[in-house]
């Protein structure tokens, strides 16, 4: 019995202390609720310490852990997720702290009557993923996509007291409930061509394993099998924010509070790319044979994403949807990695199962990479005085930053390195993330893709560049007005940049320790060892 | 007489789910527009449960119940969001809200 309690003992501790959260944010004394976000980080620390304990390195003995019914299958792919998502976890609430209201913006996370709900969602959002890593049920699945993404729907509207932030937390709502429709009805037609809702047996059940490992016939897929694929995608496609279902990003990150900026561009995207890699690999078979209409689907969707993400970002004059569109265009890096992997089974000959393994590892790279990086980015903007000098506000606009990176030249320093790193120049963890895309694609015959994600590259450059030269090169505007509070820098925003940008520059540099991290992230590539399920 | 075959309540729940999303793309009332979202989740629903009928087993059902929650949530939320608009706008016309552009 203590096995099945272990299995689930981080997402056990992440739900309970953000029961206990919520309510504490309940409690009249303001001391009290100023105890809330050390409790949420306390339990975050401790569940990235089980998480890192549970890491097994590249050990035979290892096998897939699974429950008394097969609910929930852990192996190498989702102990790795729950590390990353804890340790961006960590990063994540840091930057939320309530420190600083006036240069941050953020009334709800300023210790107010709403502290406890914000941060009880936060672990409960964080906790969805956690869920969603380790289901092997889709009825799991689609729970842990919704407990990722509902307090997601709530932190943005009340993370601002204003009417921007309740407009975007009603456009997010909507069209968040009607993917998430979408998705369902998809999950209703993968169980009703299976007549299974456990991923391990979808998946005998599409792939006999009678069957030659390398026909090409394993491909081929039943029409309602593929509308089920498709819908689930397209439900998918809205967590990632992936054109067509794009249109949000830009209106909510704007919208929401910073913080919640950052949260949103890292948490419902890993959330919907995990659901997207495990449902490939149950309708795709252990050797991930996919059907071509699917690969071009993906390869349609990534080109897509990429350059539609890059372009708009050119336009933007407000720094939220700037970053909005850059999370977009990051989303299409990733999903090259995605298209990679699905058409290998066709295109990719004899060596296609290294292919895959790269390209999957590749994705598990980039996503952990862009996590480390982007927390910088939104950490220098919060700490960024705004132009006119508002109460509560921080830099928002392209404007707001003219000349600050000589004023505040640490800040400024952070931001060309968070630039410089989602550019994916070299000494960043960014280039190796690019590289790590790049390889797969290169090897499993996708030149184009690799051409498009150059050319998408350079075209982001453009905006990033514009950033850090907008810090130093223009002169500061006179009407800035300096932070009044005491301390300039709260130090738990401070730490998330400096733990953020002493990993972009660390994993870029120290080429072994890039080397321990693209062989952590091949280890977890690996999703399932196959071990049958108890009936 | 034809009895009902399976076909018949996936139809059912197809319609259904067309409906609307269709609903959901024309009509700008955010009350309709959350209802049609919940028809869609209802459609989902008869597939689920036609299906497991189907299969003769459980899960199907078991499904339903999760989607009937998690459907109960977004239309708490979705309720929350309603009075929130219509507080500071006197109106349920989603074009009310316009501020964020780009």
């Amino acid at each position: 019995m203590t096995g099945y309690f272990s299995l689930l003992l981080p997402e056990l501790i992440l739900s309970t202390v953000a029961c206990v959260l919520m309510l504490l944010g309940c409690s009249m004394k303001v001391a009290t609720r100023k105890r809330v976000p050390i409790l949420a980080l306390v339990a975050m620390i401790v569940v990235f310490a089980i998480q890192l304990g549970r890491q097994q390195g590249d050990n035979a003995s290892v096998h897939t852990l699974t429950d008394l019914s097969g609910t929930l299958r852990i192996f190498h792919f989702a102990q790795y997720i729950k590390l990353l998502v804890a340790g961006v976890g960590i990063m994540l609430l840091l930057l939320a702290w309530p420190t600083n209201a006036e240069g941050t913006g953020n009334s709800a996370m300023n210790v107010g009557q709403e502290t406890g709900e914000f941060y009880g969602l936060m672990l409960l959002s964080l906790c969805g993923i956690f869920i969603v890593a380790g289901a092997n049920d889709i009825i799991l699945l689609f729970l842990g996509i919704e407990l990722a993404s509902i307090p997601t729907y709530i932190m943005v509207s009340i993370s601002r007291p204003n009417p921007v932030a309740q407009e975007a937390g009603v456009k997010y709502f909507f069209l968040g409930a009607m993917s998430a429709a979408i998705m369902v009805f998809g999950f209703s037609y993968l169980y009703g061509t299976t007549g299974s809702i456990k991923l391990d047996q979808i998946s005998q059940l599409l792939h006999p394993a009678s069957a030659s490992e390398s026909d090409p016939a394993q491909t081929a897929m039943q029409p309602w099998v593929l509308l089920a694929v498709i819908m689930l995608v397209a439900g998918f496609a809205f967590k990632i924010a992936a054109v067509p279902l794009h249109v949000y990003a830009g209106d909510v990150y704007q919208g929401a509070a910073t913080p919640v900026t950052a949260f949103l561009s890292f948490v419902p995207k890993t959330s919907g790319f995990v659901a997207l890699i495990k449902i490939l690999y149950a309708v795709g078979g252990s050797s991930w044979a996919l059907p071509a209409t699917l690969v071009k689907l993906l390869w349609v969707i990534a080109v897509l994403t990429m350059t539609f993400g890059n372009v708009l970002g050119l336009l933007q004059t407000n720094l939220k949807r700037l970053l909005a569109y850059s999370s977009v265009a990051h989303s299409g890096y990733m999903l090259t990695g995605i298209a990679t992997l699905a058409g290998a089974y066709l295109s990719a000959g004899q060596d296609r199962s290294t292919v895959q393994t790269d390209a999957l590892a590749g994705v598990i790279f980039y996503l952990t990479a862009y996590g480390i990086m982007n927390a910088a980015a939104f950490g220098v903007l919060m700490l960024l005085p705004a132009r006119d000098g508002r109460a509560g506000t921080s830099a928002e606009t392209i404007e707001d930053i003219a000349g600050q990176g000589r004023r505040h030249v640490g800040l400024g320093l952070c931001m060309a390195v968070a630039c410089f790193s989602l550019i994916g120049i070299p000494l960043t963890v960014g280039f190796w993330g690019k590289v790590l895309l790049i390889k797969p694609a290169f090897s499993g015959g996708n030149n184009w893709l690799v051409v498009i994600i150059m050319i998408n590259a350079a075209i982001s450059a453009a905006y990033y560049l514009r950033i850090i030269a907008t810090m130093f090169l223009r002169d500061p505007v006179s009407d800035a007005v300096e932070p009044t509070n005491g301390s300039r820098y709260p130090l738990p925003i401070t730490a998330a940049i400096g733990i953020s940008v002493f990993g972009t520059l660390l994993l870029g540099t120290v080429l072994p320790l890039t080397q321990v991290f693209t062989t952590g992230t091949h280890i977890a590539a690996r999703i399932d060892d196959g071990t049958p399920s108890p009936k | 007489m034809e009895t009902l075959a399976l076909q018949h309540y996936l139809a059912v729940g197809a319609i259904l789910f067309g409906i609307g999303l269709i609903g959901f793309m024309c009509r700008r009332n955010l009350i309709v527009m959350f209802l049609c979202t919940e028809l869609m989740f209802q459609g989902v629903a008869i597939n689920l449960v036609a299906f497991g009928h189907f299969w003769g087993n459980f899960s199907g059902q078991a499904f339903t119940i999760f989607v009937l929650v998690i459907a109960a949530a977004e239309a708490s939320l979705a309720l929350g969001l309603v009075v929130l608009l219509f507080r500071q706008k006197n109106t349920l016309d989603a074009d009310a809200w316009r501020e964020l552009k780009g």
